[in-house]
């Protein structure tokens, strides 16, 4: 598949010989007084990967909008080969060769993998769809980067994984120039992270722009031959990735000193049984117990789709249960689980995976937000009272660290990891006997993520019975006491988090460790309960 | 080196089980199908004249089913279209107010077509909602339907025309039936072949998406109201000739009908998911239902009990819905034999 | 299992009406006579209209004496609806159909499908327009333009001679009904009491919010002075210009008014002597009648010629409101 086999090591500069492809100079845009992008340059030439990282809110997605069109830009143009573009035409950037992979899937659900590669670019002759070609163009896309899957499968039947590969052959279809990728790794296992930052080397040497955007420091210092910081809008650095370190990058990300306290685990003193869970089974759950004790961190790991999301939505009553019984025990007594209200009356919390659409009214108020599942407690005689809720909702801003901390603010208007503190701020007010959390830190920046971490253990430590669900293995491994990995919608292995490694967790959810026959898993601390 | 990464493409398999399992998975009119398979079954016990007189059946599935299958590329693009009935009204009496039946005819189906326009104008130009800006039409429709024929009945200038029209043509089909099956297939093979339609399922499954591919939203809503447009004005012309009269009362059951045959064939009213084919389906079995029930005597209250039960057993018989139910009706037992 | 249960529930639902549809008219008829006849009746109204209510049981009562299976349909005034209920009707073969048009303008192809399938028809209620009537083998209903006479009849008694001038609200424009009533309501009143002199007349669209506005209108165009009566062509409407009288300060007592229908409403408007007479339309005289004139088509009765049976039109002023033959049904 390569026919350029030559050795490309990671981070030796391939652009300096030629002009870049893209360039953009200058760029300023601002949405209704508050400024967005400031006055930014950005270079990328052939073969180059080009790293752009900054904290969420730093203006990095409305930059890339801006090279693909999609936003006008107050100032500043965008040139290939030295050709400005027509600011704010997508069709002139598409044509120009850009070809952006957005963050949030851009995929229509009920076709099929080739016509969602060739959607918006269907070949036809007098109006019908030369369905042959299409055929043909969209596995040549899928060949190209090494991905095989069924052309005719609607994207709904495919794994979150496999769509954010059929997003990208549908950018690598248009045969661009420049590939602009957003975050394309948030939703991806190891493996498949792997996968696609090999790929990304592959295309870029074959000549391809890349510009890539992650949080995920160690893939920039992986794939990228340049980094270019952004921090509130501005640039802060474009550098040469051999000139720099990761620890480097994030100070200038955050703008701060900031202790990743990576590995720092806290010393857990669990006490009572709180959550138990016995025989579960639902959808793509299969009998599952397991029980998460008072001042416990409980961690759920496993690949996308294994059934983790199932398995806590079937617990706490969200998603309904075909068997299986949950209690939850606090010294008001213990008290059967059956509907997700009758969990919440008794202590339980619960922040979803997709915050947008589950955890927050994105219309209303961030104080209105923090209220809704306080509302006894902050109303009088069935009235809610203003003031109270005001006043409690800025205490709780300002312990979760909401920026800026103005709780009358809609909270759609907050970036996804301040809005994830806002669910977390909604739940601390109640101080929750138990705590759900479904991949909190998914899409947040490094310093979010790091009190989002913080406030995870404090309510450990206040005593909360903790379930968190997380695909990021450093993340289950700093916070989890003990790891359930879900395979298939059982519980494959259990691990003593103090001794879990990124290594055995991923042996057990990809099936290496499998409990063969009878035979129990060798290497783990825990076995399948 | 490409085979580095296994990402499980759904359960495609290699034997002929497997992939007819797969092909199936791919389709929405699965439980459409089951419907018709049980209505079918059943009314061949009961009411075997459904059967054995064919043509008086697909007569009634026509009748339903014509408007439901332009509605279906509106629905299809997450819109709706409430204005089909009173479009069957109006259409038919701008077409029995003209002398000459040809020009009539035309005359009513460009008034479809404008219907259309307008109401594409209303959604994406000045950015109401469809529900609303349709059910607007629906009223303005229908009130200039009573206008126009002056609040009765237009009798069709040619009355052998529009009675030779009712005639079977075509062995023992009549031309609503004809016409009605060159619609369905046209529309088919629109939205399932043809780029512009087949873009319809991207406007409605994910229409941020459209726009960011370069398809031309607007114009393809546009293009779905005036098919639904065209399509009723088309099945106005078609009830006038028939009853050889335009009644400004028309179609005042044709509007939920279409829904209901929408629906039943697994469209879904969000937009993105659905067939035409799935449409016919749901036509045929809301047609055979009341056919049969009809024949049996059956008061319409009663009917419309019946068709009430369908559609909602059509709806809870979605995979996730069935799960639900199974799954509380189980827990609920088992805490009552606990407790 | 949840999809058999409402299967079961569906199937059950469509059985036990029928089931108790049969049954009792079965049962009628074991009494009496065995069902000779299968005769589908293409009604546009049923139990979801008052006048249909107290139709159907005489009609049902009636069929099953006379030994006719009836299958009934109800097509809720929709013409499509009736015109494929008559396809499958006609599919059904009967030994007759029994039809009330819901739009007459467009039940001339169901005629001919029906003649083709050599299936008599019979018409109840509402006749059929002039150049359909060839096409069916009887009439039974009321005699609509006999009602406006006996409503005329009524005034022009009142009237014993005087100069009175009226004001006229008639039913919707273009309606048959409202055509035929208002011709022989004005032909009786020019021909036996041509001083009764109609100063205005507008259409009250057979509801009564239409017909207070429209005497409202007249009586101001008119001037409320030059009145002497009313006529409404029927009573729900005459309930409506009451309305507008008492607003204006005129008593509808000291009026002469008269109307159609002797309904649940017209007839305590008599009894009050708002209302001075109006003409009793009988449910379930029209009902029973279109049974039996089915049966008298069946059994050759007619020989040929088209049957016409009026219903007759009985007056009801103060002198015999509250008779028990004059009670009224709807």
């Amino acid at each position: 598949m390569r026919d350029d086999d030559h050795d490309h090591p990671v981070g030796d500069g391939a652009d300096p010989n030629g002009e870049p492809i893209i360039e953009a100079r200058n760029i300023t845009k601002s949405f209704g007084g508050a400024v967005a992008v400031d006055g930014v340059g950005l270079a990328v030439g052939a073969g180059e990967i080009h790293g752009l990282v900054g904290e969420n809110g730093a203006g990095k997605s409305t930059l890339m909008r801006v090279l693909a069109g999609i936003v006008t830009p107050d100032h500043g143009v965008v040139s290939i080969d030295g050709v400005d573009l027509d600011a704010g035409n997508t069709r002139a950037a598409l044509d120009a060769g850009i070809a952006l992979v957005h963050q949030e899937l851009s995929l229509v659900p009920e076709m099929t993998v080739a016509e969602n590669i060739l959607l918006g670019s269907t070949p036809t002759t007098s109006g019908f769809i030369k369905v042959s070609e299409q055929r043909r163009i969209a596995a040549e896309a899928l060949n190209e980067i090494g991905v095989s899957v069924d052309l005719d499968e609607p994207i709904v039947r495919l794994s979150v994984a496999l769509r954010q590969f059929v997003e990208i052959a549908r950018a690598v279809a248009r045969k661009p120039r420049v590939l602009i990728l957003d975050e394309p790794t948030a939703t991806l296992t190891p493996a498949e992270t792997d996968y696609l930052l090999d790929m990304l080397q592959r295309l870029a040497d074959r000549g391809l722009a890349i510009i890539y955007i992650s949080h995920r420091i160690p893939e920039i210092f992986r794939i990228c031959h340049r980094v270019t910081v952004l921090r509130d809008g501005k640039l802060v650095d474009n550098i040469a990735i051999a000139d720099t370190t990761p620890d480097a990058v994030v100070d200038q990300m955050v703008g701060r000193e900031l202790k990743i306290e990576e590995g720092q685990r806290r010393e857990a003193l669990p006490g009572s049984v709180v959550l138990s869970a016995e025989g579960i089974e639902a959808h793509r759950v299969n009998g599952i117990d397991l029980q998460v004790r008072a001042g416990e961190i409980v961690g759920l790991g496993g690949l996308v789709g294994a059934g983790r999301t199932e398995l806590v939505r079937s617990i706490i009553g969200a998603d309904i249960r075909s068997a299986g019984d949950v209690t939850i025990t606090t010294d008001k007594g213990e008290a059967r689980v059956r509907t997700y209200r009758s969990a919440v009356n008794n202590g339980l919390a619960y922040v979803p995976e997709e915050r947008r659409t589950d955890g927050l009214a994105l219309t209303m108020s961030v104080s209105d937000n923090v209220a809704l599942p306080n509302r006894s407690e902050l109303s009088r005689a069935g009235i809610l009272s203003r003031s109270k809720i005001a006043r409690r909702a800025q205490e709780l801003a300002e312990v979760v660290g909401l920026r800026p901390p103005q709780v009358q603010r809609e909270a759609g208007e907050y970036s996804g990891g301040n809005q994830q503190k806002i669910v977390l701020a909604k739940w601390l007010g109640r101080k929750p006997a138990v705590i759900v959390l479904d991949e909190p830190t998914r899409g947040v920046d490094v310093g979010a993520k790091a009190e989002i971490h913080r406030l995870i253990k404090e309510l450990a430590d206040n005593g909360t019975a903790v379930l968190v669900v997380s695909s990021d293995l450093p993340e289950l491994l700093e916070l989890s006491d003990l790891i359930h990995v879900v395979r298939d919608g059982r519980i494959a292995g259990t691990l003593d988090g103090s001794v879990a490694d990124e290594k055995s967790v991923m042996s057990l959810a990809s099936g290496e460790a499998t409990v063969s026959g009878n035979g129990d898993p060798d290497d783990l601390v825990g076995s399948a309960q | 080196m490409t085979a580095a990464l296994e990402l499980g493409s759904g359960e495609s398999g290699d034997n002929l089980l497997a992939r007819v399992r797969t092909v199936l998975g791919r389709r929405t009119e699965g439980r459409a199908v089951a419907l018709l398979a049980v209505v079918a079954v059943v009314t061949a016990f009961l009411e075997p004249v459904v059967f054995t007189s064919y043509p008086v059946t697909l007569g009634r599935i026509a009748l339903i089913g014509l408007v439901a299958l332009g509605l279906t590329a509106v629905i299809l693009m997450g819109e709706l279209d409430l204005s089909v009935a009173s479009t069957l009204a109006v259409s038919g009496v701008v077409m029995a107010s003209i002398e000459s039946l040809p020009l009539g005819i035309v005359a009513a189906l460009l008034v479809g077509l404008m219907i259309g326009a307008a109401n594409a104008f209303f959604v994406v130009a000045v950015g109401i909602n469809s529900f609303i800006a349709t059910l607007g039409m629906l009223f303005f429709l229908r009130g200039s339907a009573f206008v126009l024929s002056n609040e009765e009945p237009v009798r069709l200038a040619n009355r052998d025309a529009g009675i030779a029209f009712g005639k079977p043509f075509l062995g023992p089909l009549t031309p609503r039936m004809l016409l009605f099956i060159g619609a369905f297939i046209a529309l088919q093979v629109f939205v399932t072949r043809v780029r512009v339609g087949r873009e319809f399922y991207a406007v409605g499954g994910n229409r941020e998406a459209a726009y960011d591919a370069g398809i031309p939203v607007t114009r393809r809503i546009v293009t779905g109201f005036m098919i639904s447009g065209f399509v009723a004005a088309m099945a106005g012309v078609i009830n006038t000739l028939e009853r050889t009269a335009a009644d400004p009362t028309a179609g005042s059951t044709v509007l939920l009908a279409s829904f209901a045959a929408a629906i039943v064939g697994g469209v879904l009213l969000t937009g993105g998911r659905g067939s035409i084919f799935g449409t016919l389906l749901g036509a045929t079995s809301l047609g055979i239902l009341q056919v049969a029930l009809t024949l049996s005597g059956v008061q319409v209250d009663v009917q419309n009990i019946v068709i009430g039960l369908v559609l909602l057993l059509a709806v809870i018989t979605d995979p996730n819905s069935v799960r639900g139910v199974v799954g509380s009706v189980r827990s609920l037992l088992q805490g009552r034999s606990r407790a | 299992m949840l999809l058999l249960g409402a299967v079961a529930l569906a199937a059950c639902g469509g059985d036990s009406d029928d089931g108790a549809d049969g049954s009792d008219s079965e049962d009628v008829a074991g009494a009496t006579a065995d069902a000779e006849f299968e005769v589908y009746a293409l009604l546009p109204q049923g139990n979801d209209q008052p006048y249909g209510t107290t139709y159907l049981p005489p009609m049902e009562a009636k069929a099953a004496e006379l030994g006719l299976n009836l299958t009934i349909t109800n097509s809720q005034y929709d013409a499509d609806k009736q015109a494929s209920e008559c396809e499958v009707a006609v599919a059904a073969e009967p030994d007759l159909i029994i039809l009330w048009p819901a739009v007459g303008d467009t039940v001339r192809p169901c005629l001919e499908a029906a003649n083709d399938a050599g299936i008599p028809v019979t018409v109840t209620n509402s006749d059929v327009n002039p150049e359909d009537k060839d096409l069916t083998a009887a009439y039974s209903g009321p005699d609509t333009y006999g009602q406006g006479v006996a409503s005329a009849e009524i005034f022009c008694d009142l009237a014993a001679g005087e100069d009175v001038g009226i004001i006229m609200v008639n039913g919707l424009t273009g309606n048959s009904t409202a055509i035929d009533r208002e011709a022989g309501f004005e032909d009786t009143v020019n021909e036996q009491c041509p001083n009764v002199e109609i100063l205005a007349r507008q259409p009250g669209n057979w509801n009564k919010d239409d017909s207070q506005l429209a005497a409202s209108e007249m009586i101001t165009a008119v001037g409320a002075e030059n009145i002497g009566g009313v006529y409404a062509a029927d009573d729900t409407m005459v309930a409506g210009v009451i309305d507008a009288l008492k607003a204006r300060d005129i008593d509808p007592a000291d009026l002469i008014v008269t109307s159609i229908g002797n309904t649940f409403l017209g007839n305590p408007l008599v009894l009050s002597g708002e209302l001075d007479g109006t003409v009793f339309q009988s449910s379930s005289w029209d009902g029973e009648n279109a049974a039996t004139t089915a049966h008298e088509v069946l059994t050759g009765g007619a020989d040929g010629d088209r049957v016409v049976k009026f219903m007759p039109s009985v007056k009801v002023t103060t002198d015999n409101a509250e008779s028990p033959d004059v009670a009224p049904e709807w």
